[in-house]
């Protein structure tokens, strides 16, 4: 498992090399350049040529990129729109962002595991149908709009949360009061595809022969459902909030926009939009880590769940 | 039942004739949609000629996977939306109360009214007939994303498959390597450097999710690599060429056609997406994300502006997922979302 | 039990004081569409990061409360000599910075030599380009020379980039560390900026025009206007800018307080002069023909914005609105279509032409672009409708190579601002690369005499050539400036540029 753990984080070379050339590519592709878009409306050619040698966007291409290499390694990237260190700025950000997914992964899994479990068990109920309707609609309306919508109800209307911005950490009773609205408006994509796995995947196992020798057996419904049926039908759930993750990263910058909300994507979409290179380049990069680490321990939980995986 | 349908697109195609000649829209509509009724006719024909020579006892895979999809409810009505939505988006220039860009500035932002049944936007516009338009370029993008995705996720799943080893350690890796860029900022990334334009837009959303389509692909070709009829032909000299295409692409065709079935609706909601940040389909070309978007702007003034863009998308999104749900509960049980 | 009851009612107490202390604290939360990028006022461009520093740093002259006149603020007196070349300021005195750093005449010299500097590559550099020479003689006397008269001289001076910073502790810091952690001498000092989450600013207690009420000011960066408008509506902000009209109508509805000034920002569109056919007057002229302006400008800008005809804003010398107004194009599709088959048959507009108009991303210029779209498009010409982002477009713009776009300017009530950027041939914000040898010697005139009845002469006849007579521009609109309040917030008031001042000789921000 060490081994395995450890062959997997020498992956990061090559995908660091390839996430950081392409991003380069597109960023030098891209008309316009960060001096004009830092000095804005007024600068002079003197100007803007003057800014241009300071970032060093006067260098060759592949000197640029070394550079840019060099000084994410060693921790030296500079934004230029923040004129402060990538990584610092970025680790500020990461807070609010990780911790807005962690609540949205939390509600959905509060949520959504025990509604598929009762649909499952509850097959083709009342309650079966209007909970997979209702995952149905989840999925299928943009984030953004589920997000305007639940401000216009809980803050405008209803007055009981506070409407968008960041309160503070998640643990402090002002930052998860303003942190419920955007991770439930976030939480809902994931609520969907997990409630609807969870019921699959429950009657998947539902109905193969060691559960219904335990049920001969005269263990309870309910141990049999939680002990031996859940703990099965888990390894599929891990797998898919695993996938998603990569999707809620997607979502999360549509949500950060809507709720004003200082984390880790807007902040890499405004970099892109001010044409702050450095920052695009360590952002990117650095989400890219964090998309493998999060994968990773994905993969370890999941051979937890399931010894039968052995890490090759 | 389908004869019916010929009947009716016959109909149609009767009605619409006198207007094709109003502008190039109106007239590729006409040559799609009887394009369309021919290949229905051929269908139809087919159809009957095999119920004649075949005995009743026998069916093939599609035979089965048609009853099974039958009896799915919610699979049928998805898949009567889809078809119906398909309706709308080809005949949209015929059935337009409105020309869906002409501004009426004595009529801004209705509510629904006889005149303009679904209201108009802040500037004037129908919004019935800019959400009609709307749908035809969902679709039209949403199809043709999702068939490009289709197609580099099978190739590169396909050749990591069959040949396996270093190409298929190459292919996977790369492909987890693009997964790891998060999908809206790559998108926004190229957007500003392509450009906005539709084909850019098309491009880029079919880079989107080629990891999945490609890893389930993979798997597949796994696994037929080994059967003995691979084997086989390998052992007559076949080319790998000739066996990919002959005998393992026709053996995925079932998991293509459901992974990009279900694609389809999260194609469109990232356009949706997109366009709320202002890189979708530029103005002033209709489109459900922008509608969408601009319409949460006059929630509180005319709450129809945002309605009718968010239906469409819940129904196109909704019609296409229930289907592809039904096609792989009949199809393949190995597919999960 | 006693003991615990006096435990407790002690407790209740001092939590009670805390509670009342804390609530007695008074904050006030404003909205602002963008985040600055800059704090340093040798940095800033764009009225975000002049809005907020307004607040942290002072001019030597202010324009806060009559935008018209210059007033008195860190310089107490100032005399210009005859030819208008020498200004020499005497500077109030035991005036302090944020840091306890006394101000002097070396921290005047200091921050216009660094806004002069090209190092720095300061947006405002263009504005001190005639200074020859800055003296100072003693330590509460600054002395400018300029090389020519300069008449909007002393807006240059009260602009909010030409806030003064304290020598020793920028060269301490260096430009860039300043810029995120500014020192000042305004009402305000700075305490914290969280990007993209808010900027945090604290009373300053020794100001010299008067201790603010407001003990800390919070400004947050909220993109989205609706997002904005909800946050009033929730009471979790106290101030909002730039709220969409229809947001702002609903909430005069919902009692909140909303305020709005004529003000000085401008929406125009504009042709390329050197690019086929919109280089053909008889183009543009048709174009005006063609767009129902007169009812598409209320229909985009509602209560927002009054449909402009002239550069140059009604009230700044030189306005000439009724001869402008008079010779304005008006809607006439019969007109229009007879230019357009003119043109054709003469070869200059090709059949099926196709072009592109190109429009920053906000909402309103994106609605002109696209009207401007679907109104040619009933004459053939299909016109595609771009946004990209700023950084995008305008390395295109100065570079000429859009052929129709939709923008917008704002500036200070002076009509040099307003004209000579725009037209001048060698300037970078003249888009259009639109050159007349008469225009361009009425602006460079304009800008070198001071008595009003001659300048204002020179700018009408310049707007009335380039505008009436090329029809280079259309100019659509003047925004108001719009600020929704609480009922809570008193004394806040909208300016014309845009700004938000909270302490001023005049007034005093209060939060009840």
């Amino acid at each position: 498992m060490l081994n395995y753990t450890i062959r997997r984080l020498l992956l990061l070379i090559p995908l660091l090399l390839f996430v950081s050339l392409f991003v380069f590519a597109i960023l030098k592709l891209s008309p316009g350049d960060p001096a004009t878009a830092l000095l804005g409306d007024q600068a002079t050619e003197e100007a803007i040529a003057l800014a241009r040698a300071k970032y060093a966007l006067d260098q060759p291409f592949y000197l640029q990129y070394l550079q840019m290499m060099v000084n994410f390694f060693s921790g030296e990237l500079q934004s230029i729109f923040y004129k402060g260190n990538v990584l610092s700025i970025v680790l500020q950000r990461l807070p609010a962002t990780l911790e807005l997914g962690f609540l949205s992964l939390l509600i959905a899994v509060i949520i959504s595991i025990p509604v598929g479990i009762i649909s499952a068990v509850r097959r083709n109920s009342f309650f079966d149908y209007a909970s997979m309707s209702v995952a149905m609609f989840g999925v299928s309306i943009p984030v953004f709009f589920t997000g305007i919508l639940l401000i216009y109800l809980f803050a405008v209307i209803l007055k009981v949360l506070p409407a968008s911005g960041y309160g503070g950490h998640l643990w402090t009773i002002e930052g998860l009061r303003h942190m419920i609205l955007p991770a439930l408006s976030l939480s809902f994509v994931l609520m969907a595809s997990t409630t609807r796995l969870t019921r699959s995947a429950m009657l998947e196992v539902i109905n193969q022969d060691y559960i219904r020798t335990a049920r001969a057996k005269g263990v309870s419904r309910f141990v049999v459902i939680m002990h031996h049926a859940f703990k099965n039908a888990l390894i599929p759930i891990t797998t898919n909030i695993g996938n998603q993750i990569a999707r809620m990263f997607a979502g999360a910058v549509l949500t950060e926009t809507v709720f004003a909300w200082p984390g880790v994507g807007r902040l890499a979409v405004n970099a892109i939009f001010r044409r702050d290179e450095p920052l695009v380049f360590g952002c990117v990069l650095l989400m890219a880590v964090v998309y493998v680490i999060i994968n990773l321990l994905v993969d370890l939980v999941y051979g937890f769940l399931n010894p039968q995986i052995s890490y090759d | 039942m389908l004869r019916i349908v010929f009947l009716v697109n016959l109909f149609l195609l009767l009605l619409f004739a006198g207007q094709i000649t109003t502008n190039a829209d109106t007239l590729i509509s006409y040559s799609i949609f009887a394009v369309i009724t021919l290949i229905l006719a051929a269908i139809i024909l087919t159809l009957r000629r095999r119920n004649k020579t075949k005995e009743r006892g026998i069916r093939t895979g599609w035979d089965l996977m048609w009853n099974k999809l039958r009896r799915n409810k919610s699979a049928m009505a998805g898949m009567w939306v889809v078809c119906g939505l398909c309706y709308v988006a080809i005949l949209a220039p015929f059935i337009v109360p409105f020309d869906p860009y002409i501004m009426d500035w004595g009529a801004l932002s209705l509510g629904p009214e006889s005149h303009h049944w679904l209201g108009t936007d802040e500037m004037g516009r129908d919004t019935l007939s800019r959400a009609i338009y709307a749908t035809r370029i969902a679709m039209g993008i949403g199809l043709m994303a999702v068939t490009l995705n289709s197609l580099i996720g099978t190739s590169l799943g396909l050749l990591a498959g069959y040949y396996g080893g270093n190409t298929d350690n190459f292919i996977m890796r790369l492909l987890e390597f693009w997964n790891s860029i998060p999908f809206i900022l790559m998108a926004i990334a190229l957007m500003a450097a392509l450009g906005s334009g539709l084909f850019n837009l098309i491009l880029v959303v079919s880079l989107t999710g080629i990891l999945e389509f490609a890893r389930i692909i993979r798997g597949d070709s796994q696994l037929l690599r080994q059967a003995d009829y691979v084997n086989a032909a390998k052992v007559m000299g076949i080319p790998d060429r000739q066996i990919l295409k002959r005998h393992i692409l026709p053996n995925c065709l079932a998991p293509i056609i459901i992974m990009a079935t279900l694609r389809i609706g999260e194609t469109i909601l990232t356009i949706a997406g997109l366009s709320f940040l202002g890189l979708g389909i530029q103005a002033p070309m209709p489109s459900l994300g922008s509608m969408l978007a601009n319409g949460q702007q006059f929630l509180y003034e005319n709450i129809t502006m945002s309605i009718v863009p968010g239906t469409v998308i819940l129904l196109i999104v909704l019609s296409f997922n229930l289907f592809g749900d039904g096609l792989r509960d009949a199809l393949d049980s190995r597919i999960t979302q | 039990m006693r003991k615990i009851a006096i435990i407790l009612a002690t407790l209740l107490l001092t939590t009670t004081i805390l509670v009342n202390g804390a609530a007695a604290e008074k904050i006030l939360r404003i909205g602002i569409a963008k985040e600055p990028a800059s704090l340093n006022p040798v940095f800033i461009h764009g009225v975000y990061g002049e809005s907020v520093a307004g607040n942290i740093f002072d001019t030597l002259v202010s324009f806060k409360e009559s935008a018209k006149e210059a007033a008195p603020l860190l310089a107490e007196s100032w005399t210009i000599s005859k030819d208008g070349k020498v200004y020499t300021f005497k500077l109030r005195k035991g005036i302090k910075f944020h840091n306890g750093d006394n101000f002097t005449a070396s921290d005047v010299k200091f921050t216009l030599e660094a806004i002069m500097d090209e190092k720095n590559a300061s947006p405002s550099a263009q504005f001190f380009k005639p200074v020859q020479t800055i003296e100072t003689p003693d330590d509460f006397t600054v002395v400018i020379t300029l090389t020519d008269p300069y008449a909007p001289f002393l807006l240059a001076l009260g602009s909010h980039t030409a806030g003064i910073m304290p020598k020793a502790a920028t060269m301490a810091m260096g430009m860039d560390k300043f810029d995120r952690a500014p020192i000042g001498t305004g009402p305000f000092k700075f305490a914290e900026w969280s990007p993209d989450d808010k900027i945090v600013l604290t009373k300053n207690n020794d100001y010299f025009v008067a201790t603010p009420n407001i003990d800390k000011v919070i400004f947050r960066p909220i993109p989205k206007p609706e997002t904005m408008a909800a946050e009033l509506l929730s009471g979790g902000l106290d101030v909002g800018s730039e709220l969409l009209p229809q947001d702002v109508s609903r909430m005069q509805e919902e009692g909140l307080s909303v305020k709005s000034v004529p003000g000085l920002t401008s929406r125009y569109l504009g042709f390329n002069a050197k690019r086929k056919p919109f280089s053909d007057l008889r183009f543009r002229q048709a174009v005006y023909h063609a767009i129902p302006f007169d009812q598409a400008i209320p229909g985009i800008f509602r209560n927002d914005g009054d449909r402009a005809y002239s550069w140059i804003p009604v009230g700044v010398l030189g306005d000439d609105v009724d001869y402008m107004k008079k010779h304005t194009l008006p809607y006439n599709p019969a007109q229009a279509k007879a230019l357009f088959a003119e043109l054709r048959n003469e070869g200059i507009l090709p059949e099926n032409f196709e072009f592109t108009i190109y429009s920053p991303q906000d909402p309103q210029r994106k609605k002109i672009a696209t009207v401007v779209s679907t109104q040619l498009r009933q004459y053939g010409i299909t016109v595609k409708v771009e946004t990209p982002e700023w950084a995008t477009l305008f390395p295109m713009l100065k570079a000429g190579q859009c052929d129709m776009y939709a923008m917008g300017w704002g500036s200070v009530p002076d009509p040099d601002r307003w004209t000579y950027k725009i037209f001048i041939p060698e300037s970078n914000m003249n888009f259009s690369q639109y050159s007349d040898p008469m225009v361009t010697e009425a602006l460079k005139k304009g800008r070198t005499i001071s008595d009003p009845v001659l300048r204002a002469k020179l700018y009408q006849t310049a707007m009335r050539k380039a505008l009436v007579e090329d029809y280079i521009h259309i100019p659509i609109a003047f925004l108001k400036t719009t600020i929704v309040t609480s009922t809570k917030v008193q004394g806040l008031d909208p300016s014309p540029q845009r700004y938000i001042h909270l302490v001023t000789a005049k007034r005093n921000v209060d939060i009840k």
